[in-house]
């Protein structure tokens, strides 16, 4: 055995500017492999510390659970004359629709959905008329009583969708736009180069995530420059400085900067390398990795949140079918959510290509009682009301804003039947729901929403007519409104990155990111479970038989459209006066 | 004239039921001991009952004869004594039968108005009347004794009588036996102070619906009393409430619903005999009529359960015009108007005897600010301001 003389052998570093220098000789250890037996001896010590932290870093198996307050405002008054539904609302105007029924008993009557069409587990199971013969609605099933109103899953942030259309309008000016999440963040110019301020404002409507002396990089160029120095934050409005940035205005002539220009930006943190630095902008997609069966949903005890049950009692003389009953228009329960099955996330990555840190509570609104008309989606700058109506974005009919989620229909079991009545049916394992629209720096490693995804549901106007709609069947009517996901952190990355050069550090992660600013590799790092830092960053669930067990308190709002306080009321709370007392 | 200044009328409350707190009169008796040490009591058996199961005394009740109020006889004087020298069998001023001292229970609604807010349970689904109790029921009956008076005065025959009478002319305002004021003066006495009525002071009723008029018995007077209706907490709407726990959303069409008082009690009942006249108030021989055959059947005194008492179900004032529905509804006094809401002084009346005043008359004490309904709301409910 020799060496051909034509063979050089050199550092791995020689040959390319990427390889790592390995050892190219074989260290033969001497190792023991075989071990005397001590007689009588029938015992090992084992490090059981030591061990629990081996398994419970070797497992990659979770069982979440996660507490739901439950925060609902009954808001919507409307009116209905199919009997089931009528004969169990919270009546608001019981004696004058008594009145008249006198008159003609088919007439509607107003009043509120009660609780129960709403809350997580329906309680209603005993109901005739509604959910028990004779002529009723539908029949119950008792093991259906969590997924009625709602199904739950889990799932995580798989990919990201840089093509999602958006829209959104400023219902300060009632400009609109129309952009791609990878376009960046949408702006209007408040303060303008022809208001000859120090100044040129940039107002968004959402968070736009900057800091003074980054860079945005608009979609508009001013004499063939795109690339602008942010020199500071906000105006006089108490909390501004969260949706305006400034550039200096050094003078700009023409109309590139005028106020009113809208327009889109990304962030940019070193204009040296605008490319590399330069923000990434995209909705977040979530796979499901649980189906709705897997959902375990009880009653977190006796707990309820912090706001007091509203009952009344409906007097039989003031209901349509003549029977005294209690109607509730809102409660308080909260719940526990779990799974009965593992999620193992071995094989799973996230949508950066990383490790998973995050999986996600999936609630979505099924209706399967027939309330309400199919979910639409859309983000919290679609929010505000516009001319004190729903943002157009709501409209049925735009497709921008449907969901991809599957719709169920079905007939009442009445005589004769009513229908058809909508629903959402259940997702399955592997489904994609679209998520947040989302910054991601890959320069410094972090990934911001920068606005969250919301569902919303609104009333089905033939069956339950909104009073105060101008038409029977209002094409964008005011609704409910939630938050479908719900982060739990499994892992934490750090709050520091890792900067190294290939050739010098072993075990480099493969989600790293090489930067030929600074021409080495870039990452944070995953924290042990059970280590956190001075930040607070870090994770230290029980652990037991293997599995993990995370868990978390969520308060899930179900929130009526046009109550919200907005970004809209941004700029109009001065900042505190604050002198030299304080 | 001078015989109404000094005070001549006198009031006393009697042969109807009143609202109050229950007041155990004392007694007396003497307690005697047999050779073997064992006590006996003397005391009036006629009003107390001595339990020796339980070795308690008991308040008499009301007669029963185990399914009607039968009432207990009228008191005579006893035949040893000189001829009339106390209450005489020929006597119509004392009752023909007694109903004695029967006492019941009266709900009177929630402690709290919002209790039906917390507690959603048709246990509570009754209207709140709290904040319509008073200390009594009394109202000022000095302007009906002024037109009382008037009445009289205006009748040219009860002015003969007057002249012709000389000092005894007082007595014509007590044409009753026993030296009693005038049936038809009484009647509106007591119906000025029931619950929740519109009291006859100036500015309350208008001149049609006072009326002054004379019969063959002479001068008779009466208010076309009335009650207000229609806000949600009118008058009317809560004497139905009180009895028999009706609560009224809307009169035309009725929209009412009857809770009720479970638990009200049965008692006996004197009814008001109104005298045969030209018009509804009859005339000063209204008397109450005390035999025990309140339902006309010979079986004892009319009965009711004391809050199941309904104007219109039960034997209360009535005449053919009267309706579900304002202005002629039935109030459950002595009153009525026609469908434009005119009085209508001459109608028949049925029934007669009538029902009248309870349970509509209340009395917690007399001490301002010291009855029992103002310790009740000291006690219970937090007057103080935040």
């Amino acid at each position: 055995m020799g060496i051909d003389d034509g063979t050089r052998i050199i550092l791995g570093s020689l040959r390319n500017k990427v390889s790592p220098n390995v050892d190219m000789m074989s260290n033969v250890v001497l190792e023991q492999t075989q071990r005397e037996n001590i007689e009588f001896d029938r015992t090992a010590d084992v490090n059981l510390q030591q061990l629990y932290i081996d398994e419970r870093e070797a497992s990659q198996v979770f069982r979440p659970t996660c507490k739901f307050s439950f925060i609902f405002k009954n808001n919507y008054i409307g009116s209905t004359n199919y009997a089931p539904f009528k004969n169990n609302l919270f009546y608001t105007n019981a004696i004058q629709n008594a009145v008249s029924a006198t008159v003609n008993p088919n007439l509607p009557w107003e009043g509120y959905p009660q609780y129960f069409e709403f809350d997580f587990i329906r309680t209603d199971n005993n109901n005739p008329g509604y959910t028990q013969p004779p002529n009723n609605h539908l029949t119950f099933v008792n093991k259906s009583a969590t997924t009625y109103n709602w199904t739950h899953y889990m799932s995580y942030a798989y990919d990201n969708n840089p093509n999602k259309q958006l829209e959104a309008v400023d219902n300060k000016t009632t400009a609109s736009w129309s952009w791609v999440a990878s376009d960046g963040i949408p702006f209007i110019i408040s303060v303008g180069s022809n208001d000859s301020a120090r100044v040129i404002s940039f107002r968004c409507v959402m968070p736009h995530g900057l800091n003074v002396n980054d860079y945005v990089y608009l979609s508009f160029d001013y004499v063939g420059e795109r690339l602008f120095l942010v020199s500071s934050l906000g105006d006089a409005g108490f909390g501004s400085e969260e949706y305006i940035f400034n550039i200096t205005n050094i003078g700009y002539t023409g109309a590139t900067f005028n106020q009113g220009v809208t327009g889109t930006f990304k962030k940019v943190i070193n204009d040296a390398n605008s490319g590399e630095t330069m923000s990434t902008y995209y909705v977040r997609r979530h796979k499901i990795l649980t189906s709705s069966e897997n959902a375990v949903l009880v009653k977190a005890g006796f707990e309820q949140n912090i706001f007091n049950s509203k009952s009344k009692l409906e007097t039989a003389v003031l209901t349509p079918n003549n029977l005294t009953r209690t109607s509730v228009k809102e409660g308080g329960q909260a719940y526990t959510l779990t799974f009965n099955t593992d999620i193992d996330i071995t094989d799973l990555i996230d949508n950066q290509k990383r490790p998973l840190s995050e999986l996600y509570f999936t609630t979505i609104w099924k209706g399967y009682f027939g309330w309400t008309n199919p979910l639409k989606e859309g983000f919290t700058f679609n929010l505000p009301l516009v001319n004190n109506q729903p943002s157009p974005w709501w409209n049925v009919n735009n497709a921008s804003s449907d969901t991809n989620l599957p719709i169920g229909i079905y007939f009442s079991q009445t005589t004769p039947p009513v229908g058809p009545f909508v629903y959402t049916e259940n997702l399955q394992i592997g489904d994609i729901i679209d998520g947040d629209f989302c910054e991601f720096n890959s320069y410094n490693q972090v990934e911001r929403v920068v606005s969250n995804i919301l569902h919303k549901f609104t009333f089905n106007s033939l069956r339950f007519n909104l009073t105060g709609n101008t038409t029977s069947n209002n094409p964008n009517q005011l609704g409910y409104f939630y938050r479908p996901h719900k982060p739990i952190v499994i892992r934490s990355f750090s709050d520091y990155i890792e900067e190294g050069d290939a050739q010098l550090i072993v075990g480099i992660p493969n989600y790293s990111f090489y930067s030929n600013l600074s021409n080495s590799f870039r990452w944070r790092d995953l924290y042990d479970f059970g280590f956190i830092d001075d930040l607070g960053n870090g994770v230290d669930y029980p652990f037991i038989n293997g599995k993990h067990y995370p868990f978390t308190e969520n308060i899930f709002r179900l929130i009526p459209e046009g109550s919200q306080i907005g970004d809209q009321f941004i700029n109009e709370i001065a900042e505190p006066t604050t002198d030299e007392c304080e | 004239m001078f015989a109404s200044c000094r005070g001549v009328f006198g009031h006393m409350f009697q042969n109807n039921w009143i609202n109050g707190v229950l007041y155990m009169p004392s007694f007396n008796k003497q307690t005697v001991f047999n050779i073997y040490g064992q006590p006996r009591y003397k005391y009036c058996d006629d009003i107390i009952f001595y339990n020796d199961v339980n070795n308690s005394f008991f308040y008499r009740s009301s007669p029963w004869n185990g399914s009607e109020f039968i009432g207990g006889p009228k008191p005579v004087a006893s035949t040893l004594l000189p001829v009339n020298i106390g209450p005489q069998q020929s006597d119509d001023s004392a009752n023909t039968r007694q109903i004695l001292f029967p006492t019941t229970i009266l709900d009177m609604g929630k402690r709290d108005e919002f209790i039906g807010e917390i507690c959603s349970s048709s246990e509570f689904e009754g209207k709140y009347l709290g904040n319509t109790f008073m200390s009594s029921s009394y109202n000022d009956s000095s302007d009906i004794l002024q037109l009382g008076i008037i009445s009289r005065l205006v009748n040219a025959n009860w002015l003969g009588q007057l002249f012709n009478s000389g000092a005894g002319s007082i007595n014509q305002f007590f044409s009753r036996s026993g030296d009693r004021i005038d049936g038809d003066i009484a009647q509106s006495f007591s119906i000025n102070s029931e619950y929740q009525i519109n009291p006859f002071i100036a500015g309350n009723y208008a001149d049609n619906q006072i009326y002054v008029g004379e019969d063959t018995t002479g001068p008779v007077f009466g208010v076309f009393y009335n009650a207000s209706g229609v806000t949600n907490n009118s008058q009317y709407k809560n004497r139905r409430a009180l009895s028999p726990g009706i609560n009224i959303y809307n009169f035309t069409p009725l929209l009412q619903n009857q809770y009720g008082y479970p638990k009200t009690q049965e008692v006996p009942f004197y009814k008001w005999l109104i005298s045969a006249s030209n018009s509804i108030f009859g005339n000063e021989l209204n008397n109450w009529y005390t035999s025990a055959n309140g339902n006309q059947t010979g079986n004892g005194f009319y009965k009711q359960k004391y809050q199941s008492l309904d104007v219109i179900g039960d034997d209360y004032f009535k005449t053919p015009l009267m309706s579900t529905g304002f202005p002629n509804i039935y109030y459950g006094f002595i009153t009525n108007y026609d469908t434009l809401g005119n009085p209508v002084i001459s109608s028949p009346v049925v029934p007669n005897p009538v029902l009248v005043g309870s349970p509509n008359h209340f009395y917690f004490g007399l001490k301002n600010g010291k009855t029992a309904l103002n310790r009740f709301i000291k006690l219970y409910i937090d007057t103080e301001l935040e």
